[in-house]
């Protein structure tokens, strides 16, 4: 029963395997108490979902950065490093 | 073949690497020292420039290497591992409920982020909102999480230029993941 409980209840694990499981292959029992847990669970397969979307809006994230800063140095900062690089 | 044209180095790149710098720092100063540094350093090197790169990318990766100098030093003072553990019981019982095997306490639910096309997820709208929820993180997740997800860095890499284990980089970026997310969701868009 504990053990029931701990594939069906653990988010906190599952969701950090979730994301392990991206970037490198988990044991066959993590992989399968993971999808167990992501058959039933909404949070989590909301969870993972939601997290894939987050990462694909992050793809141009860099490249985009040049374009639209998202802060900006101050002109004074600007003017000292003209100076300098003379 | 790229060239180098130091003379508009400033106006065309001082913004984007001091927002590259202050997010990854978390401060205004130490952000326009490494910008100054990483200019100064590449005005000094401009003879080594072989132009198979732009001119940003090399400008960019000139400040990836302060930058990891910096952790270096700023590891030895403030260990990321020594955060992490301190911070470690606080988050858990924050978003999970531990009396009942760690269940997300608020549920997640599918929403307008998880219905809206791709054109919106890279739209100015949302963007606006992404650069908000990714400057509320706590400044020593959102390194390792740009590292990873914005800067495309392998991972053993993020974990030597950080001094942690495998285990806690995948405890940042579990944590900042989360924490990222239901900022969406607070902000409306989830």
């Amino acid at each position: 029963m504990k053990y029931l409980h701990k594939i069906l209840n653990n988010c906190d694990e599952v969701s950090l395997l979730a994301l392990k499981s991206a970037e490198q292959p988990l044991s066959f029992r993590k992989r399968l108490e993971m999808n167990i847990h992501l058959y039933y669970c909404r949070c989590c397969s909301n969870f993972v979902k939601q997290s894939k979307l987050i990462d694909k809006s992050l793809k141009n994230y860099l490249e985009d950065m040049q374009e639209k800063p998202p802060f900006l140095a101050s002109d004074d900062f600007k003017g000292k490093m003209k100076e300098q690089l003379k | 073949m790229n060239e180098l044209k130091p003379e508009s180095w400033v106006d065309n790149y001082t913004d984007y690497l001091y927002s590259l710098a202050f997010l990854k720092t978390g401060k205004k100063e130490d952000a326009q020292d490494l910008v100054q540094e990483t200019f100064l350093s590449a005005f000094k090197g401009k003879d080594g420039f072989r132009g198979d790169s732009s001119e940003k990318t090399w400008l960019t990766s000139i400040l990836k290497h302060k930058l990891i100098d910096y952790y270096r030093k700023k590891n030895t003072e403030h260990p990321l591992t020594d955060y992490i553990q301190a911070t470690t019981s606080a988050f858990q019982e924050a978003v999970f409920d531990e009396g009942n095997f760690g269940r997300f306490k608020t549920l997640i639910r599918p929403n307008y982020f998880s219905k809206s096309g791709e054109d919106y997820l890279l739209g100015e709208e949302f963007r606006k909102i992404l650069d908000d929820c990714i400057f509320k993180m706590p400044v020593k997740l959102r390194t390792v999480f740009m590292a990873k997800y914005i800067q495309d860095e392998e991972s053993d890499q993020i974990c030597k230029e950080h001094g942690i284990t495998s285990s806690n980089y995948w405890v940042v970026i579990h944590r900042s993941k989360i924490l990222l997310r239901a900022c969406l969701e607070k902000e409306g868009i989830l």
